[in-house]
């Protein structure tokens, strides 16, 4: 079920908003909350449910198991044992067919596919669970004794699916006890409404452009360069406009989860990029695989170990291909980079030329993160830069840019706090006003946009 | 101040959410929509299959968009804020330019042109040899409208690739139409229009002196006639009016389909099926729609030559034009006929007369016919 589909925000929301506004006390609130959520997740994944729920008993044992046995050699090896199980859960539904075909690819041999359909959010609901565990040994959160509010945590469908990353001590004092305000409700629909605005009415119409570009059989330079831009745009408008929902969704139901995105494409180092973009990741990497492994705390080399595999893990929790761990090596580089003298050179030039150097750097790191394998990589950034005779306009190209000139400029000034910046600039008198219609207007638009049946994935599902 | 802004935001989302949930609970379910000309998507039924395998998910969204309230005027909304506020030049490949309607048309499929070509010789070697094999080409809408802007298929390459590949005689037709010759919310050209290209069919084939005359026909239309571009446009533009032309010659045709057991049956309805105006396309009053092989038989036509027609829909509103000219005329439709089944169903006369012709969307995902 998608957050920007019929089925979700007229048949599945307002059922369980009807429902948490009637249910009395947290706990009773926490059950239609679990309850929805594998409603939620069963109606896109009817028997990977199962594996949700295995995940949460499993979690909540070897929490309970950890703390019990705190300090002790106990305690390692359930917290061993956890992420065993999560990383298998992980690595046998998302890499096992990657590997396979790798290794057929490498050595000439035919081992037949698994062919096991990836579950939905396994790397987001992977992630949470196992922060949770480490948290409990290393003593930042109690072990939760009550399986049901585990298991809300665990399925919590706000983020179920695609994050934010919501660790357990960003929401155990919620669990337990959480104040619903008219504030939190309000801000949060607002929050929903501008992200479904933001995944409906920008980042599906950049998709339109992406696949239009794709089926095209009148390639040219510019239209690479027009593909690659509108992928920047979708990506970015896809992902921030789910987790705003997401964020949007619990504040309605008394949640603050942590931000995920504070807009990456105005930075002027990719150092700074990646502290704006996908923050959940970020830190989880940082907290749970760069900071034990001894971060920059330790010797030059292990230093640029360290970050080679935060990055190269980075790619590939993207995705099982190739052109994932070239794209996070790339950005592992960069970051070396950056971190050992261009840095500092960047922090004397001009914001413009900063500027310039990270957006076409996300730019064409985007169109390796979506090629089709290594052999797309070469032909999509070849594309970039005229390889193969390509002409350098087309009239496709042309049509489409002056088609999309609107959304793109759009999407652009709304990938900046500009908006931001003049809307808070207002008095509190036209927002009285302003903000209902804007929020009433955005769903009412982003439903017509639905109802066409236009292009509707949501790119990080697959993660 | 804050306090009222809070409480008109949720107001106004709730109003939204639970308002149009409760409506789509209480608006009747349609069976079609008329403008996109199909038939809506209905509730699904609720089974252990289903479920899980994920076909009621699946089908249960596709209900909620096809029954939710008012959608009509929600994809109205939409196709005003791509065409007026976004700015754009089509909305999912539909354009407009005054009140007429076009298609983008954005890929020259060369693989399926010579599929087509391909075909019409195979179907030549095979079965015509001792025939006058004719061929045409019929422009779509786009290739007469004053923006040359919008993608569109390469006409020049694909008349270039027909012509140089299909054995058989060529008659230009493209300097006998013009935009005003086609529906301005269809595909499709207009009946009353082809005069001239029928002229310029005729007299390719010969039989131009045989032609009924203009002044023969009498016009009948029918309202309103929502054209296939209409529904996907979703904007607000007067349909199109349909008018069919009679003749004693088209009156006095006997027509006859193939019936799904491969037998010939004889229609009472002529050459003109107006009960199917009410359907799901108007279109269909023409030769009755999507049909494999028709036969037409005139008795009191002005020769006793016989006409093969391998066509595509465009054929459907042309074809009676010729009835006065041909005692019998086959017309065969390769997207439903399978061309190696062909003698099973029709007996190609010798010194007959053969038109392949069909429009260049046809030609262009040839890979449809048979």
């Amino acid at each position: 079920m998608l957050f920007s589909g019929a089925t979700f925000l007229y048949v599945f929301l307002p059922i369980v908003l009807l429902l948490y506004a009637l249910a009395p006390g947290v706990k009773c609130k926490n059950y239609v909350l679990l309850i929805a959520s594998l409603v939620f997740y069963f109606f896109g994944e009817p028997i990977y449910v199962l594996l949700l729920i295995f995940s949460s008993i499993s979690d909540w044992l070897h929490s309970i198991y950890i703390e019990k046995h705190r300090g002790d050699k106990k305690a390692k090896i359930a917290l061993i044992s956890s992420i065993v199980i999560n990383l298998g859960m992980l690595g046998f539904f998302k890499y096992t067919d990657f590997l396979i075909g790798t290794v057929n690819s490498i050595f000439g041999t035919s081992i037949p596919k698994t062919g096991v359909p990836l579950p939905i959010g396994i790397s987001f609901f992977t992630f949470q669970t196992m922060s949770y565990t480490i948290d409990v040994y290393r003593g930042r959160a109690h072990a939760q004794r009550d399986l049901g509010t585990m298991a809300t945590f665990v399925c919590l469908f706000p983020q179920l699916i695609a994050g934010p990353i919501v660790r357990y001590v960003d929401v155990a004092a919620e669990l337990e006890d959480r104040k619903i305000t008219l504030e939190n409700v309000a801000l949060g629909v607002r929050r929903f409404a501008f992200g479904l605005g933001k995944k409906v009415l920008i980042a599906n119409v950049m998709g339109e452009l992406t696949q239009i570009f794709r089926d095209s059989t009148d390639k040219s330079v510019l239209f690479y360069w027009l593909y690659a831009l509108a992928y920047a745009l979708q990506i970015y408008f896809d992902f921030s406009g789910y987790s705003d929902m997401a964020i949007g969704l619990g504040a309605m139901f008394g949640f603050k989860f942590p931000e995920n995105f504070n807009y990456p494409y105005i930075s002027k180092s990719i150092t700074e990029f990646w502290r704006r973009w996908h923050m959940t990741l970020g830190s989880w990497f940082r907290d749970y695989v760069y900071i034990p492994m001894g971060g920059n705390r330790t010797t030059k080399l292990k230093w640029l170990r360290n970050i080679a595999v935060v990055w190269i893990l980075t790619g590939a929790w993207h995705g099982a291909e190739w052109n994932f761990v070239l794209w996070g090596v790339m950005f592992g580089v960069l970051l070396i980079i950056e971190k050992l003298w261009l840095g500092r050179i960047l922090e004397k030039l001009p914001s413009f030329v900063s500027h310039i150097y990270v957006l076409f750097l996300v730019v064409i790191s985007f169109t390796v993160f979506n090629a089709a394998g290594l052999k797309g990589v070469v032909s999509d950034i070849g594309g970039l830069f005229g390889a193969g005779n390509l002409p350098l306009i087309s009239s496709e190209a042309v049509y489409y840019l002056r088609s999309y000139a609107v959304p793109i400029i759009v999407a652009i000034i709304g990938a900046t706090p500009i908006p931001k910046i003049l809307y808070n600039k207002l008095s509190e008198g036209p927002k009285v006003a302003l903000e209902p219609i804007a929020t009433a207007a955005l769903i009412i638009v982003s439903t017509a946009f639905i109802i066409n049946g236009s292009f509707n994935p949501f790119l990080y599902f697959r993660f | 101040m804050k306090k009222i802004k809070y409480i008109l935001t949720v107001a106004s989302f709730a109003l939204v959410i639970f308002g149009l949930a409760i409506a789509h609970l209480i608006v009747p379910d349609k069976a079609v929509s008329s403008s996109e000309r199909r038939e809506l998507a209905q509730a699904p039924s609720v089974t252990a299959k289903a479920v899980f395998n994920r076909e009621f998910s699946d089908k249960l969204e596709s209900y909620m968009l096809d029954q939710f309230p008012m959608r009509e005027s929600f994809r109205q909304v939409n196709a005003a804020t791509r065409f007026y506020a976004m700015g754009q030049l089509d909305s999912n490949g539909i354009w407009i330019d005054g009140d007429r309607v076009y298609k983008n048309e954005p890929v020259t499929n060369e693989n399926q042109i010579a599929y087509a070509y391909k075909l019409y010789n195979a179907i030549i070697d095979s079965y015509l040899k001792d025939c006058h094999v004719y061929w045409s080409i019929i422009p779509d809408k786009s290739y007469y409208a004053e923006d040359k802007n919008h993608p569109h298929i390469d006409y020049d390459r694909l008349i270039e690739l027909m012509t140089s590949n299909v054995n058989g005689k060529y008659i230009d037709i493209t300097g006998t139409l013009d935009t005003s010759k086609y529906y301005r919310t269809d595909t499709h050209w207009l009946q009353p229009e082809l005069f001239d290209t029928v002229k310029a069919l005729g007299e390719g084939m010969g039989v131009g002196e045989y032609l009924t005359d203009k002044r023969e026909y009498t016009p009948h239309t029918l309202s309103p006639f929502y054209g296939v571009y209409l529904g996907q446009a979703a904007l607000p533009i007067k349909p199109d009016e349909l008018t069919y032309l009679t003749s004693p010659y088209t009156e006095g045709a006997k027509v006859s389909y193939m019936s799904n057991s491969g037998v010939m049956e004889e229609s009472s309805e002529g050459v003109y099926t107006l009960s199917k105006f009410e359907g799901m396309d108007g279109y269909d009053v023409f030769l009755g729609g999507t049909q494999s092989i028709i036969e037409i038989v005139n008795e009191d036509a002005k020769t006793d030559r016989e006409l093969y027609v391998f066509r595509d829909s465009f054929g459907s509103s042309f074809v009676p034009l010729f009835t006065g000219a041909y005692k019998k005329i086959t017309v065969i439709d390769l997207r439903y006929v399978t061309s190696q089944y062909l003698p099973n169903f029709v007996e190609f006369t010798p010194d007959s007369d053969v038109l392949f012709i069909n429009s260049t969307i046809v030609l262009n995902t040839a890979m449809i016919m048979r």
